[in-house]
């Protein structure tokens, strides 16, 4: 398993996903495998996840993302950077987002 | 998943040139596919008779997964395999793919995909497919 990503790291949703929003759900199906599989490879964002992904532009490093969520939603930045992190390490492992050092 | 979501997903794995697999809902083409099957529909570069094909029904605007029945002018005959009325001619562009794996219960069906798809298809048109397949039920083998 990949290690996770560190805060200096870029992400970005990868290029072979499809990602649609539809009824207020973001709804992801990785591509890589080479089929879309909706059966058994569909996702979708809790709140945090979402929130993180919302913000994934390619230029911001991980620990921008979570400075600027730690001012929006006022929880301990330490508890954020681990969110981050997290969550970006399974999107990551998925093949959902690509990581690339700053 | 909801219809809207599904079109949509299909849509967009489709143009990128990638199959999409996901699960059917309904019996129109029963006996070859069931409720709960899932299905991989693939972009389809040559439909022809007897392909089972993923269009979106003018009719309705929903996502249908049916067969091509005959060629005619101006596209495609298309019909469920268990319903009486065809749905109508499609024209090619409305075509989204074309049906190359069938899994139930976690096995591949091939009786429906193969060879026998052109028969199966002059005899739906006719509509004596349901005759039929109510005396013979389909072989299932990987």
């Amino acid at each position: 398993m990949a290690d996770p990503p560190t805060l200096d790291a870029i992400c970005a949703p990868s290029d072979d996903i499809v990602a649609r929003e539809i009824e207020g759900e973001l709804l992801i199906v990785p591509l890589a495998a080479g089929i879309g599989d909706a059966e058994d490879d569909l996702y979708t964002l809790n709140e945090t996840g979402r929130a993180i992904w919302d913000k994934l532009d390619g230029a911001r490093t991980l620990a921008q993302i979570a400075a600027e969520l730690t001012d929006e939603y006022g929880a301990p930045r330490t508890a954020i950077e681990r969110d981050v992190v997290g969550v970006m390490a399974e999107l990551i492992r998925r093949r959902i987002v690509v990581a690339r050092k700053a | 998943m909801s219809g809207a979501a599904l079109r949509e997903l299909m849509r967009a794995t489709l143009a990128r040139g990638k199959p999409f697999r996901f699960c059917a809902r309904g019996d129109s083409m029963s006996p070859f596919i069931h409720d709960g099957d899932v299905l991989t529909v693939a972009p389809a570069a040559a439909p022809r008779r007897g392909d089972v094909v993923a269009f979106l029904d003018p009719r309705n605007g929903r996502l249908t997964v049916h067969r091509i029945v005959a060629a005619a002018h101006g596209g495609f005959l298309i019909k469920g395999d268990s319903l009486r009325a065809p749905d109508g001619v499609m024209p090619r562009e409305a075509l989204w793919g074309s049906v190359v794996r069938v899994e139930r219960d976690g096995r591949a069906v091939r009786f429906g995909l193969g060879i026998e798809r052109a028969a199966i298809a002059y005899l739906s048109k006719r509509d004596l497919l349901r005759r039929v397949t109510s005396a013979f039920p389909p072989r299932e083998r990987e």
